[in-house]
């Protein structure tokens, strides 16, 4: 439990003062780990509503990195059970 | 025998909670994320993650000091080349300073005088830090900023423009954005065509292989006065391609600012 509460932390703080692609890489190792690892979304939504903003090549949406990261929250159930790793590790 | 599986009823609901609170969270962000309703959401994430992002830029400017020491030779040997760079660079500034002086004069003469009004703004967060490119900046529609307006990086290379104002925050969306594109002028015949952003201050362009450019020619945004973006470093032609792709850099390394100017009035 106490690794469970610092790994979120840890992601948060991540999320805030990293580049973008390394706190991604931490949450997707995160995720395999925890099976509900909420602090994913949690931060992917900071990051787009403190940085978003329209872009072209987001077809002008500004949550991106939060629906990656439910779709990725998603697809663990499946990923997971296909490689049979036993979650949660710790 | 016939077994019946057991139903664990906890773990049903519990399936059925996340399942639920996913489609929620689905319907929300479909709404906030194209409609951009959450405006106001990003005003109060903004209002508090601002003092974080410049307790950690005091705290940065604390750890580089006491990092950054080094033995009393490299300090001598730095400082001589230091020194040595400034000598060139104070030539450079003095050539510059004679054709500005010249240009403005011009300019007058013309009556298109250059009296714009910068803003200092610091940068809290740089644009490394999210998937969209943007940087944080600690002055908002308190300070008068508007959407639209223009920055530089140093007092006259233009970097990109205020996309998103909040009351003390505002956010800064690069030329150089991957998918941004830009409406430019090339060379000395001033050739207009748009820049593609590629990111990390980079840029593409599309032109014609027989087009009078060459390598090193500056790159500027449209108008008076004259805002250099960059120069042209690579020029890719080939013999099967009737157009020839442009590459430019921006003329500040964007990663390296911790301060802008956005243009208050032009």
């Amino acid at each position: 439990m106490k690794f469970r509460v610092f790994s979120g932390i840890l992601f948060l703080l991540f999320a805030l003062f990293l580049p973008w692609w390394f706190s991604f890489f931490a949450g997707c190792i995160f995720l395999l780990i925890y099976p509900n690892f909420w602090e994913l979304i949690l931060g992917a939504l900071i990051t787009d509503l403190t940085f978003g903003t329209p872009l072209s090549r987001f077809g002008g949406f500004t949550l991106a990195l939060t629906v990656l990261s439910l779709i990725l929250f998603i697809l663990r159930r499946f990923i997971v059970r296909r490689l049979f790793i036993k979650a949660p590790l710790l | 025998m016939i077994y019946q599986p057991r139903v664990n009823e906890g773990n049903k609901r519990k399936r059925r909670f996340t399942a639920g609170v996913i489609f929620i969270l689905i319907v929300f962000l479909g709404i906030f994320g194209l409609t951009r309703a959450g405006k106001n959401l990003s005003g109060i994430a903004q209002k508090l993650i601002a003092p974080i992002f410049k307790a950690e830029g005091a705290f940065r400017g604390k750890i580089t000091d006491l990092i950054s020491f080094s033995s009393k030779s490299e300090l001598l040997k730095e400082n001589e080349s230091l020194r040595q760079e400034l000598g060139k660079v104070a030539a450079d500034i003095l050539d510059t300073e004679a054709v500005k002086e010249e240009n403005s004069k011009l300019q007058a003469m013309l009556q298109r005088s250059d009296n714009k009004k910068l803003l200092l703004a610091n940068v809290l967060s740089k644009p490394n830090r999210s998937i969209y490119d943007t940087a944080l900046l600690d002055v908002g529609s308190e300070n008068s900023v508007r959407e639209g307006m223009l920055v530089f990086g140093y007092e006259s290379v233009p970097i990109g423009k205020i996309s998103d104002v909040y009351k003390t925050t505002a956010l800064l969306k690069l030329f150089s954005s991957p998918g941004e594109i830009a409406t430019v002028e090339v060379g000395e015949k001033k050739i207009p065509t748009t820049a593609v952003g590629v990111g990390g201050g980079n840029f593409r362009m599309l032109l014609p292989k027989d087009t009078p450019i060459k390598e090193g020619d500056l790159i500027t945004l449209p108008g008076m006065p004259l805002y250099p973006l960059g120069t042209i470093e690579k020029i890719q032609k080939s013999e099967t391609e009737t157009l020839a792709e442009v590459f430019f850099k921006s003329a500040v390394n964007i990663y390296g600012l911790s301060e802008v100017f956005i243009v208050m009035r032009d």
